[in-house]
């Protein structure tokens, strides 16, 4: 990972002409490197300063410095706005790398300020949303529950004394708050990618047929003389709102164990991809790493089977459609800790605690909104998931 | 030579009344020295008992053996549960009474409890500070003893303000302890100055209440003490009416007369019991604020104005008053004021509630910084517990703060301290869920038990009562309805303890074990709750023990914010919980410490 409080420098807007281009810098001896270039006398940006005048002989500038604590990343931090050329700005670029700052890599800045302690988890998460072109308005959770938490905890510490009727209020509020973190999952899951999901099992387990079935369309080969698939179908298909691979694979396993077939497919899983795995008789012999993919076990053709499935193995027929939803449900489930998983905990807990304030337990109601609270600061269980966050901003920000 | 008596308390309020019960029920012979026998326990303020969290704790003190809560249903003239609607953790009893009955029955209960009362103003301390040896009386008596609890309330240097008039006095119609405050100062024990106020009583006959809204009895049965026999009946009516716009107007004209704002007085007011000044300038544009009408006892020809605190002049008072519903021919016979008082800094006192610098001196109830009858009860109770059981070499007991509010109680003024009047709220505590009404005896059973104050036959109520709790929760544990197992089933938030009765057919009209169906049903419901809320207290207990000397420089701790690396760095704290403290270093940063520590020893093991 790279150095914290190197500095770092980046076009923070897009890169086009336009009225202003906006150059970001952060990190340690910001404001130093830009007096230097400007030519100001030391100290000049220290601390929350504006100056205006030539940079370099690049461009005349503005640039505005902000202390550490108080700037967006929380560094000592200066924002140089350029005439919007993107020559300009390249060069404004080119004489900051030259003066000691590295160029950002993308969501550089808003890690930083997550790490400073200026953003929290949620804010991240709920940023990256934002900048992708989500509306304004889903950004605001994390002050919104805020809001809520003191409106609960006045009414339930006050309501009496000075009759503060804020209960309709508080649960407007809640059920705002619940379908604004519904919407957020949504479009965080739109966009967020899903582990890989390979079809495996016997030969004529039925894989491909399920294949078909997910696609909504014929588009293999499908026969029932065994070993039909030879090489494995991908498709990206859209299931629930979510964007995932499907890898249907060549029969691997049973009795008509094809040794090549399996050695493509397995040299193709990586660590983490999903697998279901296929066999109507449910006696075939698992050969993948269980510790390192979510594994579902499928008694498919379930409706021709004579005997009901084994214990552990989810009946499936792709004819009758029984099971289906199940296992679309196993493909399209959000990665643990991942940014739609933690979001779904909490809109789930939302759901709880509306049902609470229904059933007139505001105290309950509180002590959920607490939890959600935690589930968004805590810096150990989010990390994965802002790191991710973080890999979709565009650099400069 | 022995001394007459072990424990003397000063002070014959709520707190000295329960701090003198407890030591003598710990075995103690004890003394109780008060101004006025007849005032003993007398509610200063508003006629009521409880409140929400309040009057949790009333149920608290019942169960190791207080009398607060005996003597308030025994003279209760109505009830009503606050909080309703807002969940059985937070649901506050309160009851009002009959003023001067519970003053009757406190003292009854206070001389059966083996207490003696003598009537008498302390001037001084005796003895050198480290070590008190008596009291000196104005009338120049001396009386001695081994320990001491003071339990003064606001009559330290009482000074009561009512528009531009000032007077020394510790209540309206009596004296200032001025002496004692002077010989406390000149001990160089560390005070600080406290303000508070009361509303003005009206003529009952000069109400119009055809005007008002009734306010009868709650239709629930309820008693404070688990000893009472039978629910609160209503024996009388309380009503409501709200200010007009014209009361605000007249206050926002009159401000400058009020002590509070023309700079005379200089004390903290409490926040969450504010003045009707302090609304009117802290909410200039609400209008309508409620102010109850609650009888100061049976029959009796006082009303209280609850809501209505105020120290302006006497005419503005008749004025606001005469500016509400139903009160246009309003006679006041008392006016309301303030009063400012002095009381112990944070830090003088520890959690056994003596103060640090002595060895048997032991300080309850408002010059704890506490606010309330209720607050002012359980740190008398725990003062004068602990003065006796230290006298007899016997080892000290301290509220739990994950189990009861008298805990967070003493936890937040002892560690935390306040600059204002300390009111209790269900928020102070992290496990609110528990620390219900309904359930107060259990929790506070074992510290009962340990501090030595609850009597043999309350003992035996309790395990008759802990009989029944114990086979009605491994009946519902153990009961399935359709497959579901019934535990799984009261998590449900539609499902109440009546309908888990009902399923089991556990039908009764006796309020205490309809009130034992409620505890094993909330307890199952929050039980997820509880546990992960005693789950973060434990690793919180254990930060104490967590050293920081490993950490040479905070820079290098990236997950932590800059704010929190700068204030380390320049506060160096040696644990954990000294991190804590500082308000720089959040919950968050907190925990990253934590992972940095435990990533650290992996890092040097391997």
């Amino acid at each position: 990972m790279e150095k914290q409080n190197e500095l770092i420098v980046a076009l923070a807007t897009p890169e086009a002409v336009s009225a202003i281009s906006l150059v970001r810098l952060s990190g340690r001896g910001a404001s130093k490197t830009v007096e230097k270039l400007m030519r100001l006398k030391p100290g000049r940006l220290t601390g929350r300063k504006r100056a205006v005048g030539d940079l370099a002989g690049i461009d005349y500038i503005v640039a505005i410095s902000w202390p550490r604590g108080k700037s967006y990343t929380g560094e000592e931090m200066v924002d140089l706005m350029c005439h919007g050329s993107p020559g300009t700005a390249r060069r404004i670029l080119e004489e900051l790398e030259n003066s000691g700052a590295r160029v950002a890599v993308p969501g550089e800045f808003t890690r930083r300020a997550w790490l400073n302690g200026r953003l929290t988890a949620l804010d991240v998460l709920t940023l990256s949303e934002k900048y992708k072109g989500g509306s304004e308005a889903e950004s605001d959770l994390s002050e919104e529950l805020n809001e809520l938490k003191s409106e609960i905890e006045g009414l339930i510490e006050f309501s009496e004394d000075h009759e503060i009727s804020g209960e309709e209020q508080v649960k407007v509020l809640m059920r705002r708050l619940l379908k604004k973190a519904e919407i957020l999952v949504l479009k965080v899951k739109r966009a967020e990618i899903l582990p890989r999901v390979f079809l495996m099992g016997p030969v004529n387990a039925g894989k491909s047929t399920l294949f078909n079935k997910l696609m909504g369309e014929e588009t293999v080969v499908v026969s029932s003389t065994p070993g039909t698939t030879r090489d494995g179908a991908v498709r990206t298909v859209s299931l629930s709102g979510r964007n995932v691979e499907i890898c249907d694979t060549a029969g691997c396993g049973g009795e008509s164990l094809d040794s090549k077939a399996l050695e493509i497919v397995m040299g193709s899983l990586k660590s983490g991809d999903r697998i279901v795995w296929m066999d109507p008789l449910c006696v075939s012999e698992i050969c993948v790493q269980a510790e390192d993919h979510e594994l579902l076990k499928v008694c498919s053709k379930a409706d021709q089977q004579e005997k009901s499935a084994k214990a552990g193995w989810m009946p499936v027929s792709s004819d009758t459609g029984e099971g289906i939803e199940e296992v679309i449900k196993f493909i399209t489930a959000p990665e643990k800790e991942s940014p739609s998983w933690r979001l779904e905990r909490m809109a789930d807990l939302f759901k709880e605690a509306v049902k609470a304030s229904e059933y007139q337990d505001m105290a309950l109601a509180a002590e959920i909104v607490s939890e959600i609270f935690r589930e968004a600061e805590k810096p150990e269980r989010c990390g994965d998931a802002v790191e991710r966050a973080l890999e979709r901003f565009c650099v400069g920000k | 030579m022995k001394k007459k008596y072990q424990v003397l308390v000063i002070g014959g309020g709520h707190a000295g009344v329960e701090a003198a019960a407890a030591a003598a029920a710990v075995g103690c012979r004890t003394v109780l020295i008060t101004p006025s026998i007849e005032k003993i326990s007398l509610m200063s303020c508003n006629p009521a008992m409880g409140g929400i969290a309040k009057g949790t704790l009333v149920r608290e003190i019942d169960g190791i053996g207080g009398m607060a809560a005996e003597s308030a249903d025994e003279t209760a003239l109505q009830f009503r549960m606050l909080n309703m609607k807002k969940g059985p953790a937070v649901w506050g009893p309160r009851v009002q009474s009959d003023v001067e009955e519970y003053c009757r029955t406190q003292t009854r209960k206070l001389y059966k409890a083996g207490v003696q009362i003598i009537e008498g103003l302390v001037v001084k301390l005796t003895g050198p500070s480290s070590r008190i040896e008596g009291v000196l009386l104005s009338d120049g008596r001396v009386i001695e003893a081994d320990a001491f609890v003071l339990a003064a309330g606001t009559f330290l240097k009482g000074m009561l303000h009512r528009g531009r008039n000032t007077w020394p006095g510790g209540r309206r119609g009596d004296i200032s302890a001025i002496s004692l405050e002077k010989d406390l100062r000149e001990r160089m024990f560390h005070v600080k100055r406290f303000k508070t106020g009361t509303s003005p009583r009206v003529i009952r006959k000069s109400i119009d209440s055809s005007l008002l809204e009734e306010q009868v009895s709650h239709d629930v049965d309820f008693r404070f003490s688990w000893s009472s026999k039978g629910g609160v009946q209503n024996k009388e009516i309380c009503w409501l009416t709200r200010t007009t716009g014209e009361t605000e107007k007249i206050v926002k004209e009159s401000l400058f007369h009020s002590p509070l704002y023309s700079g005379r007085i200089k004390g903290k007011g409490p926040r969450y019991c504010p003045s009707f000044e302090d609304k009117v300038t802290k909410f200039p544009e609400r209008t309508g604020h409620p102010i109850h009408l609650e009888p100061m006892g049976r029959s009796s020809r006082i009303m209280y104005l609850n809501g209505l605190s105020t120290s302006m002049p006497q005419e503005i008072q008749d004025k606001i008053v005469r500016s509400l519903p139903g009160f246009r021919n309003a006679e006041i016979c008392a006016y309301g004021y303030s009063v400012e008082y002095t009381c112990f800094e944070t830090g003088e006192f520890d959690e056994t509630l003596k103060l640090r610098a002595t060895e048997n001196l032991y300080v309850s109830g408002q010059i704890l910084g506490t606010s309330g009858y209720e607050e002012a009860a359980a740190t008398g109770l725990l003062a004068g517990a602990n003065a006796a059981r230290r006298l007899l070499g016997m080892k000290k007991t301290v509220p739990e703060r994950m189990s009861s509010y008298m805990g967070v109680m003493v936890d937040d003024l002892v560690t935390k301290g306040t600059d204002e009047p300390y009111r209790l709220f269900s928020s102070r505590s992290e496990n609110r869920l528990n620390l219900r009404q309904d359930n107060a005896d259990r929790r506070v059973f074992p510290l009962a038990c340990r501090m030595g104050t609850l009597s043999g036959e309350k003992k035996e109520e309790y395990w008759k009562r802990n009989k029944i709790h114990k086979k009605l929760r491994e009946d519902i544990l153990k009961k399935r309805i359709r497959g579901k197992s019934l535990e799984e089933i009261c998590r449900r938030p539609e499902v109440s303890p009546e309908n888990v009765g009902e399923m089991i057919g556990f039908d009764t009209k006796e309020i205490s074990e309809r009130e034992i169906l409620t505890t094993v049903v909330l307890d199952i419901k929050y039980a997820g709750y509880v546990k992960r809320a005693e789950g973060r207290y434990e690793i919180r207990k254990r930060y104490g023990e967590v050293s920081l000397s490993s950490i040479k420089d905070y820079e290098a701790v990236q997950t932590i914010t800059i704010e929190a690396r700068e204030a380390l760095n320049k506060r160096r704290p040696e644990t954990l919980s000294g991190a804590e403290s500082i308000p720089a270093v959040r919950q968050a940063d907190l925990d990253a410490l934590v992972l940095h520590l435990m990533k650290e020893s992996v890092s040097r093991e391997t």
